[in-house]
């Protein structure tokens, strides 16, 4: 299993360069340089990938909504 | 020690926007998760979304609102450790305390500046698209 940091970078790496654009706004899990899977309910959805990618780190992202992002 | 980390470049309307992104992993006892901040020096905390603070359990305490564009938020206190990384160099921080946002619809974890900007020296290079951070204490 490699380190979680390498994970971290790598799919950091990976969603930097993705459009996302179809998830708008949803939870988007990110495995191994793949979407994993995509939802509003994120502990529903951490359960699903964990048990289908049971050694691996997940990464977690928002989808961008296409919407400026005032704070 | 220093870390230096690229923009995210984000589609907003017909264009690009590029937000200043870290990745992050937010850890509580045996549970993490590895996503990205968003640094916000004009945000007086790190707020995390309800949704991370239940998969992660968080304990939360004293509810207390906060000012937000346009209107009051309700936020509650906990504690989380965290990794920032930009794939050279690791930096782990403690009893790093946030605010949770106990309403739906955030779905971005704010880095505001108490306490990581105490942790680190920030420079926002906007020019060059990069952030970067030097550590300012070591734990």
């Amino acid at each position: 299993m490699k380190p979680i940091t390498e994970s971290l970078m790598e799919n950091f790496d990976f969603f930097q360069k993705q459009d996302l654009s179809g998830y708008a706004g949803k939870w988007v899990i990110i495995v191994n340089r793949k979407i994993a899977g995509s939802g509003d309910n994120l502990k529903l959805l951490m359960e699903e990938v964990k048990n289908k990618y049971p050694d691996d780190e997940p990464f977690v992202v928002r989808a961008p909504t296409g919407r400026a992002l005032i704070l | 020690m220093r870390l230096s980390i690229k923009y995210t470049s984000v589609k907003v309307g017909e264009g690009c926007i590029d937000r200043p992104m870290i990745p992050l992993i937010i850890r509580r006892d045996e549970k993490h998760i590895p996503l990205l901040g968003i640094l916000d020096s004009g945000s007086d905390f790190m707020l995390v979304p309800k949704d991370i603070a239940e998969y992660l359990n968080l304990e939360l305490h004293g509810s207390e609102e906060a000012d937000a564009i346009g209107s009051k938020v309700e936020t509650k206190k906990s504690t989380v450790s965290l990794t920032v990384s930009d794939g050279k160099t690791n930096v782990y921080l403690q009893n790093i305390p946030v605010r949770v946002l106990m309403q739906d619809g955030l779905k971005e974890v704010i880095v505001g500046r108490i306490p990581f900007f105490g942790e680190f020296d920030i420079t926002f290079r906007e020019n060059s698209k990069r952030i970067e951070l030097v550590r300012t204490k070591r734990g």
